[in-house]
């Protein structure tokens, strides 16, 4: 009888679990960037990319909860600039630096209440509320600040992007702590699993006891949370509340988490899975900028790359699909 | 499948301290663009600056705007046989621009002229200086510790095409203003409904976002001009805006009938002007503006001009501060000379 | 032995249906009840709102002699009832431990014990005799195992009431086994089950009460003692009932008109080889795993590459798709029809017409006349009852679907017709329709393969009956030939000893 496993039967093994794939994807990535620009593999380029994709990271852990649970939330980019810029004006008018961050991220919180509310209770399509949202929050955003960027923080507001610890500044040790923890929790706590069961099955969920509406809004007050701290995060970064912050942030996301293993019907995918994805695409955004490549080829070679990858893992699974089925 | 996600979560993290712990402190840009420099006080000629690279960073980077920003780039780097690109997110989202210089001064490159159209980015300009990157902002000034300014106030650019509005109106009338909601685009139309109700009877019945966005702008234009049929001149005040003006007058049949005043010299938009649709244009010099630019940049760095001794050792600029480019107007008059044609 | 629960006087109405009316039934403690009916008669409703899931318009449910109220599945998990529904509710992305210990894991301080929760998974599959681990992905398991899984879900909760529907569909004979000895024991322990079947042997076996309801109402209650086949069938549909099967082929056809020789693909269909007469029905029988199935699939074109020689009227066929298959004059009804037969939410009529589009489309518009007509028709001749064609097939009982399925076929105008399981989940009155309608087909000219695993239909329906044993034919019985104990053990020719390869 046969025990040892072929290494080419490891290695498919190996490619099967998503994060793995997304790690060699990110190693290749790095290798070629390294040969085409010697000014990639330097500490200053690396810490920019990481700071950079801070609030993305920050978003994506709420991000993962919605995508688990079969769904998406278009609304963070929206919500980031909004608390972004509502935390600027609340310190501009004097309030202090903790209760300006905790008022803002209460407001957060009940935006994303308010998403939810609509889609679990009222029963109205994700995407028409969560656009909806999007749209209204970025509004409101420019309406705060008559459309111009304020500035004009205390400079202790700033410490998230000038305190270092070590090359990093705080807000990457922070986002990595989120993520590390997020990923502990959706794996290891009922509540969190509680997700996983709701994508898998929410007919079935609802028969185990789970209670699918309640939860469905709460996911996405946790993902309006996720981008009122990535917002607060990056106002206090670049020390300015920015109206126009986050364009297009949420499908960038939404893409890193499918790349990073969600899948949109629900049901799969981790926190660093998508953090990966998040990563990855970091990586080619800041190819894009280091190799001087024209601005009008950025959406060509993103979507290129964004495609292939996604196929070249799903051509895989189907594949290892056709040998189970052959038993 | 437990131990998998553990392992990759350590792999992860590896990999990232790893090449963080690992990376090259490599030289700054100062001491990289140093080393290029001779010693001489003067700038030998055959001596080979090809791998200086300045970079224009702009915002909303893929509108036919910037046509003439990048043939004042292209050639400053053949005048001056350096390499110099052109690079910003195609949205307007300060946020990006951000990064993307944060990124430009890790890599090391020999300068930037930033489009200061928000001044959110004035931290990051001055990060940039900092690590010895010099920075130039043109079109729109930013608050920071930028080499110099290049280009016109967006203020009285604003008061120069009202100006203009005033004479074709006579002094009154009903105006209706159209832009984006972008810091330089804004002190522009400031500057019109400054000068409107300073020194006219003019009045400004409504001010809109034409979002910059050619597929969407003439509807917008065409939406307004129906809600006020009594408006008299509209005023576009992006690049983007006078095309789509025209257009929706043109549909409207309301072309003549309605004064038009516009900004940039966009080639698609031309024709409009060559009909009379559209009456006047107010156009930056932006070919000049970054030309100039490049080359103050590549004097800065390169020991051309020595006022001084040991100036920048000693951080006395000799640099200019603010450098006003003025405008051109164009007209059906002259309009035949804005074609690129060549 | 107390009585445990009591349904007194439920009605339940749905927009459109009185769904229940004044139904009772009685279960003791350390009893088995049978509940059995037609399709549609209220089994299923009736649980679900002992269970919770449905509210009742009216009566009363009484659990040790306590009226009880539930305002949802919660509440009857906490009154100690579980059920297994007959649609799996099964998470396929998580692990058979979370399935069976779904939203019940073993935690502290909300971080989940791992290992106790896999261990205790562990339990209920030992008990149950599923040899698999708690950590597989349940989405990756076959039918019968993700049943076991949620029979062990509902074990799990250690209910006093065990209420199942229609819990040995997918399963094979060993695993029912298993599973009958299970509810004995658990009967033993004292808890009261409820047992939706309409399998009458089971039922015979296992019950010591049985009620019959009919048309939402309570037909009538057998002891087991009283209890047999006919009793059964009368309460059910309401007339004497031999299950009378329609007349055989006559003497004298004998053209052959597909001719399988030597056929392998995959692991499942190792060499089968039989030949199909035009004008017969022919039976194909088997136990689970048989390989029956497969073989249909293989000559349909659904299972890619084969070996062995497949001929039709002579000529060779090669057969790579359901399209090929579809030319060479074959029909393939599947098993599952809901899932690979008809279109759910389309009309009756545009079921009917699915597969002769182009008849109806000419020149590439649709017709509505043309479908009507074609659709009409077909209602017409297999007596299928609709409002209207229009109607969607989801809405239809299952025979009704069946016969729908069976119309779009025959439109196709083929010379052979596999038709897999065609009576399964279909009430006792429109089984005996089916069967009369594969004779039709039949007697107009056309060959008939049925598969079957219920042995008395196979027997009744067929002229000539094939066996099938690990991928293999064993032999072919017709006429004096066609006996139970002739058919079973061809049907088991290879079972011990592919046990004895396995290990």
């Amino acid at each position: 009888m046969e025990n040892k496993i072929s290494f080419g039967a490891k290695l498919k093994k190996v490619m099967a679990v998503r994060e793995l794939f997304m790690i060699i994807l990110i190693i290749i990535a790095v290798l070629l960037l390294t040969i085409m620009s010697p000014n990639f593999l330097t500490r200053a380029n690396l810490v920019s990319v990481l700071i950079g994709l801070v609030p993305n990271g920050i978003i994506a852990v709420g991000m993962v909860m919605c995508l688990l649970e079969g769904s998406f939330d278009l609304s963070v980019g929206g919500i980031m600039a909004f608390t972004g810029t509502l935390v600027g004006v609340l310190m501009l008018k004097g309030v202090a630096i903790l209760p300006a961050v905790l008022i803002t991220l209460a407001v957060g919180l009940l935006i994303g209440l308010v998403n939810g509310f609509f889609i679990a209770k009222v029963h109205v399509h994700p995407l028409i509320v969560t656009y909806g949202m999007q749209r209204i929050t970025r509004s409101a955003a420019t309406i705060l600040t008559g459309g111009y960027s304020i500035y004009g923080f205390d400079a202790a507001f700033g410490v998230m992007g000038s305190k270092r610890i070590g090359p990093l500044p705080l807000m990457v040790w922070f986002m990595l702590a989120l993520i590390i923890v997020f990923d502990v929790l959706f794996r290891k706590t009922k509540y969190y699993r509680q997700a996983y069961y709701l994508g898998s099955n929410p007919n079935a969920a609802l028969l185990s006891g789970i209670k699918v509406d309640s939860y469905r809004i709460q996911t996405y007050a946790f993902s309006g949370l996720c981008a009122t701290v990535a917002g607060v995060v990056l106002a206090s970064r670049i020390m300015a509340g920015t109206p126009t912050a986050g364009d297009g942030l949420e499908m960038q996301v939404l893409a890193a988490g499918v790349i990073g293993g969600c899948s949109m019907n629900g049901g799969e995918g981790t926190i660093i899975g998508c953090f990966l994805g998040v990563i990855f695409l970091s990586l080619i955004s800041n190819a894009l900028t280091i190799m001087s490549v024209s601005q009008y080829w950025q959406g060509v070679v993103t979507g290129v790359i964004l495609i292939a990858a996604v196929s070249i893992d799903m051509i895989l699974k189907q594949r290892r699909a056709q040998a189970a089925v052959k038993k | 499948m437990k131990t998998k996600r553990i392992l990759s979560a350590v792999l992860a993290l590896l990999m990232l301290v790893t090449m963080i712990g690992c990376s090259s402190n490599k030289a700054t840009a100062t001491e990289s663009a140093a080393a290029a420099a001779p010693e001489a006080s003067s700038a030998p000629a055959g001596a080979d600056y090809s791998k200086q690279e300045y970079v224009y960073l702009a915002t909303v980077s893929t509108v036919p705007y910037w046509v003439d920003t990048q043939k004042g780039l292209e050639a400053a780097a053949k005048y001056l046989g350096v390499k110099c690109t052109f690079l910003g997110p195609t949205d307007n989202d300060v946020t990006k621009q951000i990064q993307q210089l944060d990124e430009l001064v890790a890599k090391g490159v020999s300068g930037v002229i930033v489009f200061g159209a928000d001044s959110a980015i004035g931290e990051a300009i001055n990060r940039a200086i900092d690590a010895g990157v010099p920075v130039i902002c043109d079109n729109s000034d930013v608050a920071s510790n930028r080499m110099m300014f290049t280009g016109f106030d967006g203020h009285a650019m604003g008061e120069t095409g009202a100006a203009v509005m005033d004479k074709l109106l006579n002094g009154e009338g009903n105006v209706i203003i159209g832009g984006f909601p972008s810091e330089s685009v804004l002190s522009r139309e400031q500057g019109y409904k400054d000068y409107f109700a300073e020194k006219t009877k003019i009045k400004v019945l409504d001010t809109i976002n034409d979002e910059a966005d050619p597929s969407k702008a003439p509807e917008i234009y065409a939406q307004a001009l129906a809600a006020h049929p009594d408006v008299n001149g509209i005023i576009g005040c992006d690049g983007d805006s006078g095309k789509a003006i025209a257009q929706a007058l043109e549909n409207a049949g309301l072309q003549g009938k309605v004064k038009v005043v516009s900004m940039d010299r966009n080639e698609d938009m031309l024709p409009y002007i060559e009909s009379g649709t559209i009456d006047a244009s107010i156009c930056d010099k932006a070919y000049m503006c970054a030309f100039f630019g490049v080359n103050m940049l590549f004097w800065y760095n390169n020991n051309v001009i020595n006022p001084i001794e040991g100036w920048k050792e000693k951080g006395i600029s000799p640099m200019f501060n603010s450098v006003d480019s003025g405008v051109m107007v164009v007209t059906k008059d002259n309009v035949k000379d804005f074609y690129h044609k060549n | 032995m107390s009585e445990l629960l009591k349904m007194e006087g439920i009605t339940k109405k749905f927009p459109g249906t009185l769904a229940l009316s004044d139904v009772s039934i009685s279960l003791n403690s350390g009893e088995i009840l049978a509940l059995m009916g037609e399709n549609g008669a209220g089994k299923s409703t009736l649980m679900k709102v002992l269970s919770g899931i449905h509210s009742k318009d009216a009566g009363r449910i009484i659990i040790d002699g306590n009226e009880v109220h539930f305002n949802g599945p919660l509440d009857a998990q906490a009154m100690g009832i579980a059920i297994v529904n007959q649609e799996l509710s099964i998470f396929p992305h998580m692990s058979v431990a979370e399935n069976i210990m779904a939203n019940r894991q073993p935690a502290s301080g909300g971080f989940i014990k791992s290992q106790q929760l896999n261990a205790e998974a562990q339990k209920y599959l030992d008990e149950l005799g599923v040899a698999i681990s708690p950590r597989t992905k349940a989405g990756t398991l076959s039918t019968s195992v993700q049943q076991l899984v949620e029979i062990a879900r509902a074990i799990s909760m250690n209910p006093r009431i065990l209420i199942m529907d229609e819990p040995t569909s997918s399963l094979s004979d060993k695993e029912i086994n298993t599973l009958f000895t299970i509810l004995l024991a658990l009967k033993r322990k004292g808890l009261g089950i409820i047992y939706i079947s309409h399998k009458i042997k089971e039922v015979l076996t296992l019950a010591d009460h049985i009620t019959v309801l009919r048309d939402g109402k309570n037909s009538g209650e057998l002891d087991r003692a009283e209890a047999d086949e006919h009793s059964i069938v009368k309460l059910m549909v309401g007339r004497e009932s031999h299950f009378i099967f329609p007349h055989k082929a006559p003497e004298g056809v004998t053209k052959t008109v597909l001719s399988v020789r030597g056929l392998q693909s995959g692991e499942k269909v190792k060499d089968v080889s039989f030949d199909v007469t035009a004008g017969k029905i022919l039976g194909v029988f088997g136990l689970m795993g048989a390989g029956r199935t497969e073989t249909a699939r293989t000559i349909y074109g659904l299972e890619g590459k084969y070996s062995g020689t497949i001929e039709m009227n002579g000529r060779m066929l090669n057969i790579r798709t359901p399209r090929d298959a579809i030319q060479a004059g074959i029909a393939y009804l599947p098993e599952d029809r809901k899932l690979d037969g008809l279109f759910l939410g389309m009309p009756v009529k545009d079921n009917i017409v699915a597969g002769i589009l182009d008849k109806v489309a000419p020149g590439g518009m649709m017709k509505e006349s043309l479908i009507a007509r074609n659709a009409n028709e077909m209602v017409e001749k297999f007596q299928v009852k609709v409002p209207s064609i229009a109607t969607r097939v989801s809405s239809l009982s299952g025979g009704n679907q069946q016969k729908v399925l069976i119309a779009k076929y025959y439109k196709t105008n083929p010379q052979v017709l596999f038709i897999d399981e065609p009576t399964r989940g279909i009430d006792v009155g429109a089984k005996s329709e089916i069967h009369k309608q594969l004779r039709e087909l039949a007697d107009s000219g056309k060959a008939v393969v049925v598969i079957s695993s219920e042995l008395i239909e196979v027997m009744g329906l067929s002229d000539e009956i094939v066996v099938m044993c690990e991928g293999r034919v064993t032999g072919k019985v017709s006429g004096s030939d066609m006996t139970e104990r002739n058919i079973m053990t061809l049907a088991t020719k290879f079972i011990d000893s592919s046990a004895q390869e396995a290990s």
